[in-house]
């Protein structure tokens, strides 16, 4: 495996779906059950780039996560349920301290997922009736909520974010190009989710190579030489 | 909780990290807590540098002068990975230097009449070294050929010596090496704490004489590896192996008492609720009347705005100081990292001092490191007990690991690993039983 270019990862609540929309992005599919186990490091390349993702392990969350999972990260995707205000509070409360190893000039975006279970979100899922036959007939009718977790919501913590991290909203991107609503079911935004940041993290690699080489060592890919008679005079 | 495991796990040093991934990958269903809210028990690596100075309870802040506190990272205690070394070994298994990266550090080098003289890394340093005469040079190039060619399974190659009967004192004889030849390789190369091994058969010398020069083959520079932030990252790297086959980690979580029945463990408590489970792996913080203490370690960090004299500038290495050097019976080792690592703050570096405790003063014992180092901004000093588990853990399955000793690599670390892999498992630890049981990175090429 040839060392990626780049990290972003995925932080949020059990059951927000985080795994869904990584498997949705880079599957095209939407699996029944999910379990993050197995599948917890993604590598896209993007153009000439290699960017891993990183999700957490099914039960990492319990309070399991360590400071390594975000240490260096170009950008965070904070997720939440558009249909529980709880798990945006949590992006606060038990998430946020947890980027504090990220990249100093790390991107977050935030995100909504489920939106397909709104009513708002009929309209969107309706775009993607056609690239979802599986769909049951039971499911486009049936009753829908209201959302929980309105837009402004997200925005509000972008900018929140903002202020804990010190940033200036004039040096990092406006709050509504980071603030996304997904369906990980439907697939609705989730492509323009992560190629948003792809598009953004590129010129970050670039800067990074510029600013720091760096002189560190693969140690996977050294082959060891071939041992020659005379050995190495310690 | 409330739940029944496999295995769990109290303590997330790297010792029981290695154990839980290695469970995990084999399918055991592991549950592994720490009472602290970070990841690394005692091989730990402390940030801020506000919580080093909490910790270590030295009163108020750290100074302006040491910058930023989250560009800390202290390790707890002071380690390289040799390059061929076990613990590679095991990253490598595992996959796991996927989440890691190394820098190679930049010189070893040895503590002679109140001086210190860079180990050679290449023949030229070699030839040109003061540490010993032009002919003892020929005779120990001679010997060098010898351990390069040694193959335990090839008794060809022993050429007249017995590696599990003839002394390592009388391998020097027959190689005609000198005082000063025999103390560099036993104690600079074979990285021996002590002078018991000369009485021992010779084959583990010749094993550790090899492992330092493969080592130092792999990069050249020196046979030393450091991870970037911190030995802190390594520990958390197996976790994460761990948690991705299905472990689940709680980190912040008071154990209030191991549950044995019978003589045998069969769950934990913890605020309130009890998670059963057939064997448990333990660091002996969590079951102190479990351990005794064969031993004492003094460990003092210390902080400086400097690199240490007469290294060539090094941003990392370490320094050997004989024990015959300052009529001591062990080593004193230093190693030193820095900002160039993520560790530190800019401009600033970290020399940890080490060595096995012998007598009731052991900050006097270390003089002649500390010397090395002033002017040093600011000390943390620690003493640690050598606990080390009272039975084999066969009748209660409770399997405790040892702490970590003074020697600077982790070879000792992964061999307790391998015994209690073995006394849990039945089976003889094998470095194939770490690899990745199923492909878990999507879209390699």
């Amino acid at each position: 495996m040839r060392k990626p270019d780049s990290k972003i990862v995925l932080l949020g609540d059990m059951n927000v779906g985080k795994t869904s929309l990584l498997q949705r992005y880079m599957e095209r599919r939407f699996p029944d059950t999910v379990s993050t186990v197995g599948g917890a490091f993604y590598l896209k390349q993007w153009r000439s780039y290699n960017i891993s993702i990183w999700d957490t392990a099914g039960r990492e969350q319990f309070h399991g996560l360590g400071s390594m999972y975000c240490r260096g990260a170009a950008a965070i995707i904070l997720t939440y349920d558009v249909n529980h205000r709880q798990s945006l509070v949590e992006l606060e409360d038990r998430f946020l301290g947890l980027t504090d190893t990220a990249s100093k000039d790390c991107l977050f975006a935030i995100v909504g997922n489920k939106v397909d279970l709104t009513e708002e979100g009929a309209l969107a899922g309706q775009e993607k009736e056609e690239c979802s036959p599986n769909m049951d007939a039971g499911d486009r009718v049936s009753p829908r909520a209201p959302k929980q977790v309105q837009l402004e919501d997200a925005v509000a913590l972008y900018k929140k974010i903002l202020k804990y991290k010190m940033l200036d909203e004039q040096d990092v991107p406006a709050a509504e190009q980071m603030c996304f609503e997904t369906s990980a079911k439907t697939g609705y935004n989730v492509d323009l989710l992560f190629e948003t940041l792809f598009d953004l993290v590129v010129p970050m690699i670039l800067q990074q190579r510029a600013e720091r080489p760096s002189h560190t060592v693969d140690i996977s890919s050294h082959k060891p030489p071939k041992r020659t008679r005379s050995g190495c005079c310690a | 909780m409330n739940e029944e495991y496999d295995v769990i796990v109290l303590g997330t040093g790297l010792t029981e990290c290695i154990l839980s991934g290695i469970m995990s990958v084999n399918g055991k269903k592991v549950l592994h807590m720490d009472r602290n809210p970070y990841y690394g028990g005692e091989s730990a690596s402390i940030t801020p540098l506000e919580d080093l100075y909490k910790r270590f309870k030295i009163p108020g802040s750290p100074p302006e002068s040491m910058g930023r506190g989250r560009d800390w990272n202290v390790d707890l205690i002071p380690k390289f990975l040799m390059a061929n070394g076990q613990l590679v070994k095991m990253l490598l298994y595992t996959e796991v230097t996927r989440y890691l990266d190394f820098k190679v550090t930049e010189g070893s080098f040895v503590y002679k009449g109140g001086k210190i003289y860079k180990v050679p890394s290449t023949e030229a340093e070699a030839l040109a070294s003061s540490l010993m005469g032009l002919f003892e040079k020929r005779r120990f190039r001679k010997f060098l050929v010898y351990v390069a060619n040694f193959d335990e399974k090839d008794p060809r190659t022993f050429e007249g010596i017995d590696p599990k009967k003839t002394t390592m004192r009388d391998v020097y004889k027959k190689f005609d090496l000198g005082q000063d030849v025999i103390d560099f390789t036993g104690h600079a190369l074979a990285l021996y704490r002590t002078d018991d091994y000369l009485d021992q058969p010779c084959y583990e010398t010749i094993n550790r004489i090899k492992l330092y020069s493969e080592s130092l083959a792999r990069y050249g520079k020196s046979p030393y590896l450091y991870p970037l932030y911190g030995l802190g990252e390594l520990p958390q790297g197996f976790a994460r192996l761990s948690a991705i086959y299905g472990g689940t980690y709680m980190l912040n979580k008071p154990i209030e008492e191991i549950i044995v029945q019978n003589g045998k463990v069969i769950g934990v408590k913890s605020e309130g609720e009890i998670a059963r489970c057939k064997q448990l792996i333990c660091d002996p913080s969590y079951v102190k009347d479990r351990v005794e203490k064969v031993g004492q370690v003094i460990r003092v960090i210390c902080i400086l705005s400097h690199p240490i004299k007469n290294t060539n500038d090094a941003n990392s290495c370490q320094i050997i100081i004989p024990q015959n050097q300052v009529n001591r019976k062990s080593d004193i080792y230093v190693c030193m990292i820095s900002f160039a690592h993520n560790v530190a703050a800019q401009g600033k570096y970290i020399a940890i001092v080490s060595t096995t405790v012998e007598t009731k003063e052991p900050e006097k014992e270390i003089r002649p490191a500390l010397e090395l180092l002033e002017p040093i901004e600011q000390k943390f000093v620690s003493i640690s007990d050598l606990l080390v588990p009272k039975d084999l853990g066969t009748e209660s399955q409770i399997f405790i690991s040892r702490t970590y000793d003074a020697t600077t690599h982790f070879e000792t670390t992964c061999d307790d690993i391998k015994n209690i892999y073995k006394r849990m498992t039945g089976s003889e630890f094998d470095f194939e039983e770490m690899k990745r049981k199923k492909n878990d990175i999507y879209g390699e090429d």
